[in-house]
């Protein structure tokens, strides 16, 4: 009789956390499957950093309606990136009337990764520890001390660039040389400077200096392509593709299994925990089983709860671990779309040299609510400013610029080196009637899998936030010496910044979260989450770095508890 | 790096080819029908649906109608009379149709957008001339693409079941979801788009209103018919 491979663990997700967690259970010893739902990827094929638009038969805009058919919710997907995304036809959700969310998906071996804007930025207590800061919501059970060593290992690992700034609420970590500032950029930093903030190089995963031991021979020195999104086959952005997968597969104990779409974790029905995942071959439609003695849910924020709400028992009514009614609550993601662009005149004119190549540039930090003196009177917590300045390898501000014939073409060529925008990053409130929930009606994907209904909107809180950025990158553009050509804009409808995160968070109150401090789930102790979905609030960084670490620290405690037989 | 199964490219893998069930179709408006394809055993197949009536169901939209299956082995086949009840929906993210007004005394429309919408269509974020100043901000922003900016982008049906092999289709059809995509590129397309989101939103939005919901099916009813 042929016996069924039990793995020490089943890692559900090839992206950032999954790919982590591959890495960090395989060198701990532990035999792991990766089950990815997408295809395979072939960096030398699938990854066009270098293929220039005349290259292609669309010049890069695609087959004409490409996106509108198959892939309307997938905002950042291009002609040269598409196949990285999800096709929303076979992939779809629901959501309310009139209270959109915009879910933007990758299916493929590495996930997000692909395509990531790199941004890595710590959390601090200022964060981790909001609520006693101002009341609202509950701390997460972890604080910046705990998770220091985390970040430290996290960014060793993937190498992200940037400056020691020596801002308590933006901690400092463990750098590679810093991308520098344009000239625009620079102006700008004068800018906030003169209106009491603080502008920084913002920080990247990318290797910008000498490639560490660990990170040969996939990696190389970033070469300021510009074309991070497309796929950087010389693995100067972090990738698990380049990343944490090859270092997991050289240990011998990963198995890596794509078109592999879980359908839901098996519950033993004598003990109530998880022995295994039964999943569907993308391709050929088989039903499949496979068991281990752990599982690590990664397959991103809303597909990780998904995962567990369609994972229903008898021990498990509500879903895998949500007797406590808060699976699928507490959704947020951040808000863009608010901020101010216009151009630098006396950068007008100037040669154009390579601005556009670098993948980084100026972040304006949270200055709001960081203390007494800078407390807000109409909302909590803040915001921040991404910003960029200089030429683009297409001249996007020639729309903007009125005219036609040669006229308009000397004034696109003068003003092409001098653009400047700057559009917010801001926090949404953590609030329970914000949730996702298997769709109620019975709508399926292309495989029978129920998918999601995503109700979420805005609050109050939002809208004050959003107003006063739009006031203050005015502010701070005219301190700069800009000429401001627009300012305010539309909040990003809920999704489009692809930073959702909660809906399994963590907390020591059983009865209040789904998660314990080490992603644990509370009820189901050999089962994790290690990505978005564990955390409680949103603070205004970019999550990643903050997934990276709760993912290698996840896997520690993991690993320990599995030799100790407590799991 | 070792996969389990690596026989399928990222950029060669084919769609979902169902094995005896066929869950869900997708199809695109192009004018008063939806079309799209589908694969099934190796086969591709070409479909359309053509509502002629809708009616609320249970407080649902139902469109009735009939569908056509096309391919190269079997050719064209067809079934009258399909029901596509509306299971729910996604709302759309972007620049929102311009809304019209229906006046129902005079059963003509006159197309004025929302203040939100001049708003959006002047465009809040762009400015035409140099040196202008911005005016002042004394509204809070909005959100984009919800309330009077919302709309419909994809509405999800369950169809009546279906006979597969009279469609020359050798797979289970009996519980297909149609998943019909609105991304109007005609007059008429932005017109059921606009009316269809209407109609969603009054049966199920926070400005529930049965009566407007009415006088919507029968603008939606008058186009289908052409």
């Amino acid at each position: 009789m042929q016996t069924q491979k039990i793995y020490d663990a089943i890692v559900i997700g090839s992206g950032a956390s999954g790919g982590m967690a591959a890495k960090q259970l395989t060198e701990r010893g532990l035999e792991v499957l990766v089950l990815e739902a997408g295809p395979p990827v072939n960096p030398d094929r699938d990854f066009n950093h270098h293929t220039w638009p005349y290259e292609v038969m669309y010049r890069g805009f695609g087959p004409p309606g490409w996106k509108q058919k198959e892939q309307w919710m997938q905002d950042t997907a291009g002609d040269f990136s598409r196949h990285f995304y999800v096709k929303d036809t076979e992939n779809p959700y629901t959501t309310d009337p009139g209270k959109p969310f915009l879910w933007v998906r990758a299916r493929i071996v590495g996930g997000k990764t692909l395509h990531w804007g790199r941004l890595s930025w710590r959390f601090s207590d200022l964060d981790f520890k909001a609520a006693s800061h101002d009341g609202f919501d509950v701390d997460w059970p972890i604080s910046y001390a705990e998770m220091a060593p985390y970040y430290d290992q996290a960014e060793e690992f993937i190498g992200v660039s940037g400056n020691q700034d020596g801002l308590w609420y933006l901690p400092d970590g463990r750098f590679m040389p810093p991308m520098a500032l344009t000239c625009g950029e620079q102006m700008l930093r004068k800018g906030a400077e003169k209106t009491g903030r603080v502008g920084v190089a913002m920080r990247v995963a990318m290797v910008t200096g000498e490639p560490k031991p660990h990170m040969r021979p996939q990696r190389a020195k970033c070469h300021y392509c510009g074309h991070c999104g497309q796929g950087c086959d010389v693995g100067a952005m972090f990738n698990s593709v380049v990343s944490t997968l090859p270092v997991a597969a050289a240990t011998g104990r990963m198995k890596l299994r794509p078109n592999s779409i879980v359908r839901h974790i098996i519950v033993d029905p004598d003990t109530g925990k998880a022995k295994g995942v039964a999943f569907v071959d993308r391709v050929t439609y088989q039903e499949q089983e496979v068991f281990g003695k752990a599982i690590i849910v990664a397959a991103s924020t809303l597909e990780s709860t998904r995962i567990l709400l369609n994972s229903k028992s008898r021990q498990h009514p509500q879903g895998l671990g949500n007797s406590s009614g808060v699976l699928g609550h507490y959704l947020v993601d951040h808000f863009g779309g608010i901020g101010a662009s216009g151009y630098f005149h006396i950068l007008a004119g100037r040669d154009p040299v390579n601005e556009d190549g670098k993948a980084a540039g100026i972040f304006i930090p949270r200055f709001r609510n960081l203390d007494q003196k800078t407390k807000h009177p109409r909302f909590l917590r803040g915001y921040g400013f991404e910003c960029g300045a200089g030429a683009g390898m297409y001249p996007g501000m020639a729309k903007g610029l009125p005219g036609f014939g040669s006229e308009f073409k000397r004034q696109v060529r003068r003003y092409y080196t001098a653009p400047v925008g700057m559009t917010t990053r801001a926090a949404m409130l953590s609030r329970f009637e914000n949730y996702a929930e298997i769709d109620p009606d019975g709508v399926v994907d292309a495989w029978g899998i129920p998918v999601l209904k995503i109700h979420i909107q805005h609050s109050d809180n939002e809208r004050e936030m959003a107003k006063d950025a739009a006031e203050t990158s005015e502010e701070i553009l005219r301190a700069a010496g800009a000429e401001v050509v627009s300012t305010g804009g539309q909040m990003t409808a809920p999704g489009r910044i692809i930073h959702e995160l909660g809906t399994a968070r963590m907390g020591n109150d059983p009865k209040k979260s789904v998660l314990n401090k080490f992603n644990q789930v509370h009820e189901v102790k050999n089962v994790f989450v290690t990505d978005g979905a564990a955390f409680i609030n949103s603070a205004n960084q970019n999550p990643t770095l903050t997934i990276l670490a709760l993912t290698m620290r996840a896997c520690d405690y993991l690993a320990d508890e599995l030799k100790r037989g407590n799991l | 790096m070792q996969f389990i199964d690596n026989k399928t490219g990222a950029r060669d893998a084919p769609g979902p080819s169902p094995s005896n069930k066929l869950y869900s179709l997708a199809g695109q408006m192009h004018g008063r029908e939806f079309a799209g394809e589908f694969a099934a055993k190796g086969t591709k197949y070409q479909f359309t649906f053509t509502p002629t009536a809708a009616a609320l169901s249970n407080g649902k939209l139902e469109l009735t109608g009939r569908l056509s299956v096309n391919s190269a082995r079997g050719g064209k086949r067809q079934a009258d009379h399909v029901r596509a009840t509306l299971a729910s929906t996604q709302g759309g993210v972007g620049p929102s149709p311009t809304r019209r007004q229906l006046l129902a005394a005079t059963a003509q429309t006159s197309q004025i957008a929302t203040p939100e919408q001049k708003q959006e269509q002047a465009g809040e974020a762009t400015k035409p001339a140099t040196g202008t100043e911005a005016p002042p901000n004394t509204r809070l922003p909005v959100t984009e693409s919800t309330e009077r900016l919302s709309f419909v982008a994809a509405m999800f049906f369950r169809l009546s079941p279906l006979d597969g092999r009279a469609l020359g289709v050798p797979i289970d059809l009996s519980g297909v979801q149609f998943n019909a995509r609105l991304y109007p590129t005609s007059d008429l397309e932005r017109e059921l788009q606009w009316l269809f989101s209407a109609l969603i939103e009054a049966m199920g939005g926070e400005r529930r209103n049965e009566k407007a919901a009415g006088e919507y099916l029968k603008e939606i009813n008058a186009r289908l018919k052409g």
